[in-house]
């Protein structure tokens, strides 16, 4: 992480645009411009949480891991949203890690004054949390689909999901796939074959392209569009 | 630690390369790697109903060199298909 030069332009998080002026106002002087790299962990487990990230770009993960069955993705955020869920719910630490998938711009503030704004600002207080709504509908249909789906159906999904908040050209390795989706790297290499085979995207070394949107949404069926069209209702546009 | 890799041999002969490799501590421990692999495959395309084109693992390592192949029958569970009687 690294402190960022950048001026106090109108900001690109959603979030943030949705506030009314007077909470904006509220937050202002505690935001921190900040870029995060891939690999940066926002929330470490079960450790106590210092700031919260409105992400202006790039995509952060959280993650259920243990020793003896590794690594899934429970949920995932970009520019729409923020790090930090567990603070809006009052808690202080969380046994699931969040961190930078793929690295970006960000607006950061302590958990403090935070929380002294969401007790000032009922409105500011709706906002914030709508968005943790939006987000376990999100870890909902997370693990309605790592039951109900097939590998393929999923990985369009998380394809569909990743193109919203990064655009049509993700650049991840198969073996962070693998940890994602909660599969073998052959079982990525073979449904990343498959949906190649049908025109949906264009898989090279460490890159997937959206060739076919519609497609991938026909392929990933009703596991992708309701918590998206959940954020459209209760927040605003977004994608 | 050496560089692995997991190949899947399609019916045909034709070859979906893995591009990444993974670090395994010996040839014991890819082997391994490519017996949850297949069972995984072929549990997946038995689950959706998919015909499996994937014939095999071939394990290779960095100069491409084939060490071992693991057929994805080997992974079908003892007494099936059952004998008939």
């Amino acid at each position: 992480m690294e402190q960022s030069s950048r001026p106090s332009t109108p900001t690109q998080n959603r979030l943030l645009c949705n506030l009314s002026q007077a909470d904006r106002n509220l937050l202002q002087p505690h935001l921190e411009p900040i870029v995060l790299n891939r690999g940066d962990v926002c929330v470490a487990v079960d450790t106590p949480i210092t700031h919260v990230y409105f992400l202006e770009g790039g995509l952060g993960s959280t993650v259920a891991h243990d020793e003896g069955h590794g690594t899934g993705e429970i949920g995932m955020q970009g520019y729409e949203g923020l790090i930090g869920v567990p603070v809006l719910l009052g808690a202080d630490r969380s046994p699931h890690k969040i961190f930078m998938q793929v690295g970006g711009p960000a607006q950061r503030i302590r958990v403090e004054p935070l929380r002294e704004a969401m007790a000032q600002s009922a409105s500011l207080c709706r906002l914030l949390l709508l968005y943790a709504q939006v987000f376990l509908v999100q870890t909902g249909q997370t693990a309605h689909v790592n039951v109900n789906y097939t590998i393929l159906q999923r990985l369009a999904r998380w394809i569909l999901m990743s193109a919203d908040r990064l655009g049509p050209h993700i650049t991840l390795t198969h073996e962070y796939l693998s940890y994602m989706l909660g599969v073998r790297r052959a079982g990525v290499t073979e449904a990343l074959h498959m949906l190649e085979g049908e025109r949906l995207i264009k898989s090279t070394r460490g890159t997937i392209d959206v060739l076919d949107r519609p497609g991938l949404e026909r392929m990933a069926d009703r596991g992708y569009g309701i918590p998206e069209a959940e954020y459209e209702r209760l927040i605003g546009p977004w994608r | 630690m050496r560089r692995y890799f997991l190949h899947l041999k399609k019916i045909g002969g034709y070859i979906l390369y893995d591009e990444e490799g993974y670090e395994f501590r010996d040839l014991e421990a890819a082997r391994a790697e490519a017996l949850e692999a297949a069972r995984e495959l072929l549990a997946s395309a038995i689950k959706a109903g998919w015909d499996l084109d994937t014939q095999a693992i071939i394990i290779a390592d960095a100069e491409g060199r084939e060490l071992d192949e693991v057929p994805l029958m080997t992974v079908l569970p003892k007494n099936f298909p059952p004998r008939p009687i």
